[in-house]
């Protein structure tokens, strides 16, 4: 079904379902389902077809591993409803996560990417929780659909299709969170996800560090008023001050951070997934990602040196498709600081193989092609590689 | 129809309203500069030094020819009120063949296909020139996959290119010896 069809669909189900009587909303209890003449049955009906769609995407990533872990942190967080959110990590390059009122629960690869620890993840998890439990989708479907603003409720699901390259993506997201909140409720949602964390046992100082991060990233972007992640969370200053005032009220007790198990499932997936990162081609939101995570990765030197030499590749990768002045000279630096951690990919060499050639340094490109070669023996580009060497 | 949804839009980002013709079983100009000896009748969409030819609809398969791409130059063109201007990649009669395969794919995924992998980058003659090849997958965004094949060359720091593409199952593999005889008849002009 095409967006602006789902969206139909979406209006005739609830409009239909409109005489459902009002009043205080309660929280949803733990393996509740609405009854099936209710509005909430709507809203789950056609988020049931909008999950049906995400997993004929080919976009879910399947490791059950990764899977696993995401979903055991959302558990620890909240074990009585751990049996009614369904997961899906979605591959796709940005920072986003989205909950559906029928407890499907997406989350990005870009999201995994940048989360620096388990603490950090851990927020953004309880936050998106607390969209589920407190039905936030419902109180907002049922404040705006007598009024002007129903169409409002639907406007980020049909915006959602000039939102860069991944227009078609967004509209699974959007019918998967089906609007963005209000204000009010994304402060709800951070304060529980917020204290729920706490509660857990999590360092409470880390949801202020990644909204920080966040607001970075849009900063050095090269469009922030079209940011997947702000258009839908508001991002201004004063939430992450908030969220800072809420660390400074927590009691002195030792937090945990924990970034070994969380690199131990992302890691794998870092190469992939840096690389969607970059073919966005959005050079100052990926310098100031690699530099968040390069700087956490030297605070706790978990494996540092693996993700190190991947980051200074990229570092690289992003210095040459760039192409500014001095980018060449930039390039070669981080692809040789690359290699020099002893984990780069067999790519930089490759890389420093094109960088030499381009600047008439033919010998020093032999040898680098060679390496690559020798790293790499069954390479798909091998042939290409051969004819360059004949070439030099 | 919703599955083909993707190289519609491909379709529409490169040529816009314009309307099909038809292209007869022999050798036909592309640009101004290279020939191919079309082996079957296909439907064609053109606009400046692109064409479009499909036979049974660009949801099902195509063949794209670009014609003297010059420095800065796209493989699709920027949106209206999007960051394309700044990041959709642009052609550089620098670029090596490997990185030109780099922003063939790239170009691929800024168009909303997903999972593009371009592999099997080899050396091969585009007419008389000294040219290369490579092989494309990727899929819709409702997970349809496809199969493609490129063929290009640099000519006097212009990219010359065709891309084959269909669905993996039966369109692909339907026109593929249709497409490997139009390959070897390129002749620059």
């Amino acid at each position: 079904m095409k967006p602006a069809g789902s969206v139909l669909a979406i209006c005739i189900v609830l409009i239909g379902a409109g005489c459902t009587a009002q009043g205080d909303i309660q929280d949803i209890a733990p393996g509740e389902v609405p009854s099936l003449e209710s509005d909430e049955a709507g809203l789950w009906m056609v988020m049931e077809r909008a999950e049906q769609r995400l997993r004929a995407s080919g976009r879910v990533v399947e490791d059950p591993a990764l899977t696993g872990y995401v979903h055991g942190v959302l558990c620890d967080l909240s074990p009585d409803y751990c049996d009614d959110i369904r997961l899906y990590i979605v591959r796709a390059a940005a920072f986003n996560a989205s909950m559906a009122p029928n407890g499907t629960l997406h989350v990005w690869t870009g999201l995994l990417l940048r989360v620096q620890n388990e603490a950090q993840l851990a927020f953004v998890l309880g936050h998106e929780l607390a969209h589920y439990q407190r039905r936030h989708t419902l109180k907002r479907w049922r404040t705006v659909r007598n009024t002007a603003d129903s169409l409002v409720f639907f406007n980020f699901a049909l915006a959602g299709a000039g939102i860069g390259f991944v227009g078609p993506l967004i509209q699974i997201a959007a019918l998967g969170g089906l609007m963005s909140y209000s204000r009010d409720q994304e402060r709800e949602a951070d304060e529980l996800g917020f204290a729920s964390m706490s509660a857990t046992g999590y360092d409470p100082k880390e949801a202020q560090n990644l909204w920080d991060m966040l607001l970075a990233e849009r900063e050095a972007s090269v469009d922030p008023d079209r940011d997947i992640f702000f258009s839908t969370h508001p991002g201004e200053k004063e939430r992450s001050d908030s969220l800072a005032k809420l660390a400074a009220e927590v009691d002195g007790r030792s937090y945990r951070v924990r970034r070994g198990p969380l690199l131990a499932v992302t890691l794998p997936h870092h190469d992939g997934w840096l690389h969607d990162e970059l073919q966005r081609r959005d050079y100052g939101r990926f310098e100031v990602m690699l530099d968040y995570l390069q700087k956490s990765g030297e605070k706790t030197g978990q494996k540092a040196g693996e993700e190190t030499g991947l980051l200074l590749f990229y570092r690289g990768e992003m210095y040459r498709l760039r192409g500014a002045e001095d980018d060449d000279a930039k390039a070669l630096q981080a692809y040789r600081d690359a290699v020099a951690t002893g984990k780069a990919p067999p790519e930089a060499q490759r890389a420093l193989g094109l960088l030499y050639w381009r600047q008439d340094r033919n010998e020093d490109a032999r040898a680098a092609f060679e390496r690559y070669l020798a790293l790499e023996p069954e390479a798909e580009d091998r042939a290409m590689i051969e004819h360059y060497l004949g070439q030099l | 129809m919703r599955r083909y949804v993707v190289p519609w839009i491909v379709c529409l980002a490169l040529f816009g309203c314009t309307q099909f013709t038809l292209v007869e079983a022999k050798r036909q100009t592309i640009g101004n500069a290279y020939s191919v000896a079309a082996q079957r009748s296909w439907n064609r969409l053109k606009e400046g030094n692109v064409e479009l030819w499909t036979a049974d609809g660009p949801g099902l398969e195509s063949l794209r020819f670009y014609a003297g791409l010059k420095d800065g130059e796209r493989l699709f063109k920027p949106r209206a009120g999007s960051s394309d201007e700044e990041t959709l990649p642009k052609y550089r009669s620098d670029m090596t063949v490997t990185e030109i395969m780099e922003f063939v794919v790239d170009s691929l995924t800024r168009s909303g296909a997903s999972q593009v992998k371009g592999h099997d980058l080899r050396p091969a003659a585009f007419g008389s020139a000294e040219g290369f090849r490579f092989e494309l997958s990727f899929a819709s965004a409702t997970g349809l996959h496809y199969r493609g094949t490129a063929i290009g060359a640099v000519v006097e720091d212009r990219l010359d290119l065709i891309i084959y593409s269909g669905t993996e199952l039966y369109y692909f593999p339907r026109y593929r010896d249709d497409t490997e005889r139009l390959f070897t008849s390129i002749q620059l002009i």
